[in-house]
């Protein structure tokens, strides 16, 4: 019993130490969010986003001509259906000129 | 296992490994497998999230084992079953906050740093168990070696789950596929007990992908079609 706590106590202390969420390179979201991208040059900008199956679940933003620049959008978290989805990795493409010039992730939980 | 050996010697038959004459006879093996899927699905899912700003390592090559059962039933014909799983992984990892990594490991009197400095923050990991029956037509037999050739169906499940912080995302599926093969099998010298031993050498290149079933994944393709070599040893029955 000994030899097991021996062992557990680091692990779980280490575990509970954890990563510092700060430094994720995504945002963790419970609820609808506004995000932000840029545009190096105007022209025609598709926003979708995908699932952790990389299949397109919600159109953003479709054939919008915009600027360049800063621009924000916001996602509900739900599907084309209007279905909150369910807990996982999503993805935001922003697509300008039918190129993708920037990919954003989250963390999509309850 | 000593009466499990007795047993085994007593209802065995064991083939005359380095003998001319040619005996039929079943051996049963493990296996350890290396295999090179396509997997161009995960591929795409990498690049996904390295272009969102994750270093997200994918491994190339699916490792896995395999009981095996391996026998002969003429001179030129032999047949494989077997019962396996391979896995590849994929993961972005993120350090342990370097502080509080230190002060775990002196405080629990160094038994902290038997642990690593990292944790997989994106777990991606996809598993095939999958069920083979081979045929195999011997090319060439000589006292102790055997060459030979086959093919057969491959009936696969997959399973895929992601993992990350806060969720877990898993999907499955099931699909019928293809092997062939070319094996070498050395018998040795050396016997593991009164048993015969024997070593195989296969390589090959499955084809069994699978579409995951799940309503999100919209058939999700998972493909560990591939090049493979296992290397196995085997004891006769």
């Amino acid at each position: 019993m000994g030899k097991i706590l021996m062992f557990l106590l680091p692990a779980l202390l280490l575990i509970s130490a954890g990563c510092n969420d700060s430094t994720y390179p995504f945002d963790q979201v419970t609820e609808g969010f506004t995000f932000t991208y840029d545009l190096p040059n105007e022209g025609v900008v598709d926003l979708f986003v995908l699932n952790c199956y990389m299949n397109n679940i919600r159109i953003l933003l479709a054939d919008s001509a915009q600027s360049s620049g800063s621009h924000s959008s916001s996602w509900d978290l739900r599907n084309e259906s209007g279905v909150r989805v369910t807990d996982g990795l999503y993805y935001i493409r922003i697509i300008l000129d039918e190129n993708v010039i920037e990919t954003q992730m989250y963390e999509v939980y309850q | 296992m000593t009466l499990l050996m007795l047993l085994l010697c007593t209802i065995g038959q064991p083939s005359g490994g380095g003998n001319d004459s040619f005996s039929p006879g079943f051996r049963i093996g493990f296996t350890f497998m290396a295999s090179f899927p396509s997997m161009q699905s995960e591929k795409d899912f990498a690049d996904m999230n390295t272009a969102a700003g994750l270093d997200f390592e994918l491994g190339s090559i699916a490792w896995g084992g395999s009981v095996e059962l391996l026998g002969d039933v003429s001179e030129k014909f032999r047949v494989r079953g077997s019962v396996g799983i391979s896995r590849l992984h994929g993961a972005y990892e993120d350090e342990y906050d370097p502080i509080s990594y230190i002060l775990v490991g002196i405080f629990t009197g160094g038994l902290g740093f038997l642990f690593s400095e990292t944790e997989d923050v994106v777990d991606l990991n996809d598993q095939a168990f999958t069920i083979e029956a081979q045929a195999y037509y011997v090319l060439s037999r000589t006292p102790g070696m055997s060459i030979s050739a086959g093919a057969g169906p491959i009936y696969t499940w997959a399973t895929r789950k992601l993992d990350s912080p806060n969720t877990a995302t898993s999907g499955s599926g099931s699909g019928l596929g293809f092997v062939a093969s070319l094996r070498l099998d050395q018998e040795s010298t050396v016997k593991l007990g009164c048993l015969p031993l024997m070593f195989g050498l296969e390589g090959g290149y499955r084809m069994n992908s699978v579409n995951i079933s799940d309503e999100e994944a919209d058939d999700y393709e998972l493909d560990f079609s591939g090049p493979f070599v296992k290397v196995g040893s085997y004891i006769g029955l």
